[in-house]
This record gives structure tokens, sequence and C-alpha cells, in this order.
């Protein structure tokens, strides 16, 4: 009897639909939570911080300078330039932008050069150029004031030994202030952030944190309003708001040996997911192009890979809050992990693929079962 | 596995070498020795039929059924 399309059985499974619709009712729930958390605040009320912009005690976070109005033009924009300057300079510092280093997961070491090296080895350059522009400048003086050409070639023998004098001298003193300490050396972990109010900065070389503290908390029938204000307390790591990340301040001896550690832990990696990732599944699908699709060897590369992805996962999702744990002796604790809920996809994806390698795995095993009873019928 | 294959029994019987059935029944020798071993899964249909037409048997002179107890103490358990 030919089946018209409306008598053809389509079949759904029920089981992918409950998981499907689990799935989707804890996600929800998870999303209506962080919503209503994240705007809790302003429908119950409001806060204010009072924002020190007259003290220097914190660093120039928040210290706005007042110009004279009455200045001229001209020197009131190179004033207001220059402060620009300056605290994007500071900005920078305090945001730790421009570190160098390497990391592998989690950690890794960065060194940072210090800016007065910079500052220093540039006054040193502009200083020989002044000199030595002064000197030609004296010596065309001089020589437009001679009257023959033995004085000429004289006083251009003199400008030209004066030249290679100053060149030789501050060449000297650049190399000098070269050696030395330059570099700040830290060991830095990632995944960490502050409050939206606190602020990290440095002064003085010495690391510090801008918090707010709330002073009051009034409540009354339609609103509650925290007023706060800054105060500042020297913590021992430096902070990267940049990159999320803690840096804990290390010798350059130690800084050099972790460096060595990490370029092989990163070798390794490297290897390891080569391996495992790349060169298991080439080799999976050459066994399968000779014929040895169903081999015991591919079951087993199967499950090492979705053993592997799912471990990978875990590690993901919970790693950084086991760590925290143990990091809790260095990091202060005003340092927070970022929420549960955030970076849950990466995770998810991995067990997502370590099921769908797993179910590959179980299919060629059942495979394999079948392909040996059908070796074994004679 | 409580099925006991007979094979030998029957050659002997026949006169014949597991060469010689090999040949007549168009099975190799390895297949033929995986049977008379009792390592084989399953044997088909049209295989235990050339192996009864050329000893000239029943399936049953070949195949024997045998209690779990009793094939554990003749072969031991595995």
């Amino acid at each position: 009897m030919h089946k018209t399309y409306s008598m053809r059985k389509r079949r759904v499974s029920i089981l992918a639909l409950a998981i499907a619709g689990l799935i989707t009712t804890f996600l929800f729930i998870m999303f209506k939570t962080i919503t209503a958390v994240s705007i809790g605040s302003i429908e119950d009320g409001g806060t204010t911080v009072d924002l020190p912009e007259s003290d220097t005690a914190f660093g120039g976070l928040f210290y706005t300078p007042r110009f004279n109005d009455s200045l001229p033009h001209y020197q009131y924009r190179h004033l207001e330039d220059s402060v620009s300057k300056v605290k994007a300079e500071l900005e920078l510092e305090n945001r730790s932008v421009g570190g160098d280093g390497m990391g592998v997961g989690l950690f890794g070491v960065y060194a940072f050069d210090r800016p007065e090296k910079h500052s220093y080895r540039e006054w040193l350059i502009r200083e020989s150029l002044m000199r030595m522009d002064s000197a030609t400048i004296k010596a065309d003086q001089r020589m437009a004031a001679a009257t023959n050409k033995d004085s000429i070639e004289k006083i251009k023998k003199q400008l030209r030994d004066s030249l290679d004098y100053y060149k030789r001298y501050y060449e000297k003193r650049i190399a000098i202030a070269a050696k030395g300490k330059d570099q700040y050396y830290y060991i830095g972990i990632d995944g960490y952030r502050l409050d939206r109010e606190s602020k990290f900065f440095i002064q003085n070389e010495t690391y510090q944190l801008a918090y707010v503290k709330w002073d009051t908390a009034k409540t009354n029938p339609t609103s509650n309003w925290e007023h706060g204000h800054y105060e500042r307390k020297a913590i021992p790591v430096r902070y990267s708001a940049e990159n999320e990340r803690v840096l804990v301040p290390v010798t350059k001896h130690q800084y050099d040996a972790l460096r060595s550690l990490f370029y092989v832990l990163w070798f390794v990696f490297l290897v390891g997911a080569l391996y495992f990732f790349v060169g298991i599944p080439v080799q999976v699908l050459l066994n399968i192009s000779r014929g040895l699709a169903f081999d015991e060897n591919n079951v087993r590369y199967f499950r090492v890979i979705a053993r592997l992805f799912f471990v990978f996962g875990l590690l993901y999702l919970f790693g950084p809050y086991i760590l925290n744990l143990f990091l809790r002796i260095i990091v202060p604790a005003d340092f927070k992990r970022a929420p549960f809920t955030e970076g849950l996809s990466t995770p998810c994806w991995l067990f997502v693929l370590s099921i769908a390698v797993f179910i590959t795995g179980k299919a060629f095993q059942k495979g394999n079962t079948m392909q040996k009873e059908q070796d074994l019928t004679i | 596995m409580p099925i006991v294959v007979n094979l030998d029994v029957m050659l002997a019987k026949r006169k014949m070498s597991l060469t010689e059935l090999s040949e007549r029944v168009d099975i190799t020798i390895a297949n033929l020795s995986v049977l008379k071993s009792g390592k084989a899964k399953a044997i088909r249909f049209s295989t235990l039929d050339e192996i009864c037409a050329v000893l000239s048997c029943q399936p049953g002179d070949i195949l024997e059924y045998m209690n779990e107890e009793e094939y554990n103490k003749l072969f031991g358990s595995k």
C-alpha cells in the first residue's frame, strides 16, 4: 500500500526534547537571576561617591588641576596639553599597559620597563643634541667673523673635535644608564577583577588600591541612597586592568627561571595538543582509509579524545575557582574572580564535543564487536 | 560457549584430513581450524550444508549442545 505524506510516522526523540527543555529552563532561570541582581541597586535607590579631584594622594587618579582662565590662550592650551600627556602616561602606568611576557593558561611571567629609565635616556639624548647644536651655531658665528682661510679651517677642525667629543661622552653615559635595574618582574595570574568603584594605582613605586568606603545608608519609603568617599591602602601586588591580571613581584632570577619553565610547558602543551587533537584524528582517518575502520585502536583513540575534552571542560570551568583557594595567600581579597555564569560557553562547547566524540567512539566499538563476530562467522 | 563442534570426530570417522575437507568444501584451513577449535561465533547454513554433504552426516553429528556445567567440566571455564 502506498503511504501518503500524512500517513508517514515522524519520530521525535522524547529524551532529546526533555534534555533540551531542561537546559533551556536552567539557562532562563540563570538569566533572570543575573538580570535581577544587576538592576537591583537602581530599583532600590542609588549611590554617590565623592571624587577627591583636588587630592593628589591617589596617584593622580582623580586629580584635575584648575588653570587660571586669564592666561593667554596658547599658554592655557600648552598647560592643558602637558597635563593631559602626564595624565595619559600615569593612566598607562596605573593600568599596567606595555608589559612584555608570556603565559600558559592562567599563569605567566611579565616584565615592565621602569618609566624613569626611558625618560632619563631621552633626556640624555636631548641634552647631547642641544650641546652639539650650540657648538655648531657658535662655530658658524666664528666662521662668519673670520677673515682668512686658515682661521676658517681651524674653526671647522675644532667643531669636528667638539662634536666627536660630545658624541663619545654621551654614548658612554647612555650605555652606563642602560645598565642596572631596567625592568620590574612579575608572575601574572589572569582572571581577576576589581569592583567597579575600586581603582589600582602606583605611587612612589608602591602599589595602592583606591576603594570606596560607604558612609551612610538612608532608608525612606521611596528610595535608598548610599554615600561614600574614597580611601586608599597599600597592597603587595600590581594589577593590570586591561588584562584583568594580578601581577606578583618577583626577582629577575626568579623571572628568568620561570620564563624558561613556561617555555618548556608551552612546548609540551603544544606538542600534546597537536598529538591528541590533530595527530590522532589523522591516524583514525588513515586507519579508515586502509579498511580498518572498526579497529580497536580507533575505539581507544575516540575514548581518549572524549575524556580529554571532558577533563579540559572541567578544568576550564572549575580550575580557576579551585586555584583561587590557594592563591588567596598571595592575591588580596579585593580582587575577585568573574561570576561562575560568565565564560560558560567555552566549557559547554568542550562538553558537547566530548559527548559527540564519546558517542562516535561507542558506535565504533559496536562496529568493532560486529566485525569480530563477522570475522569469526564461518 | 555451550555449543560444541565435533568436526574432528567426524573427520576421524570418515578418515579425512582437514586439508582435504578444506579443498572439497572450498573453505580455508584457517577458518576450518577456527571452527574445529570452537572459537567460531557463527556458521552459515550454506557452510554447514557443504560440510554435511562432504562428510555425509547430519548437522547434529557436527554440532552438539552441552549445558554450562558439563562444558566447563570438559573444557574448563574461560
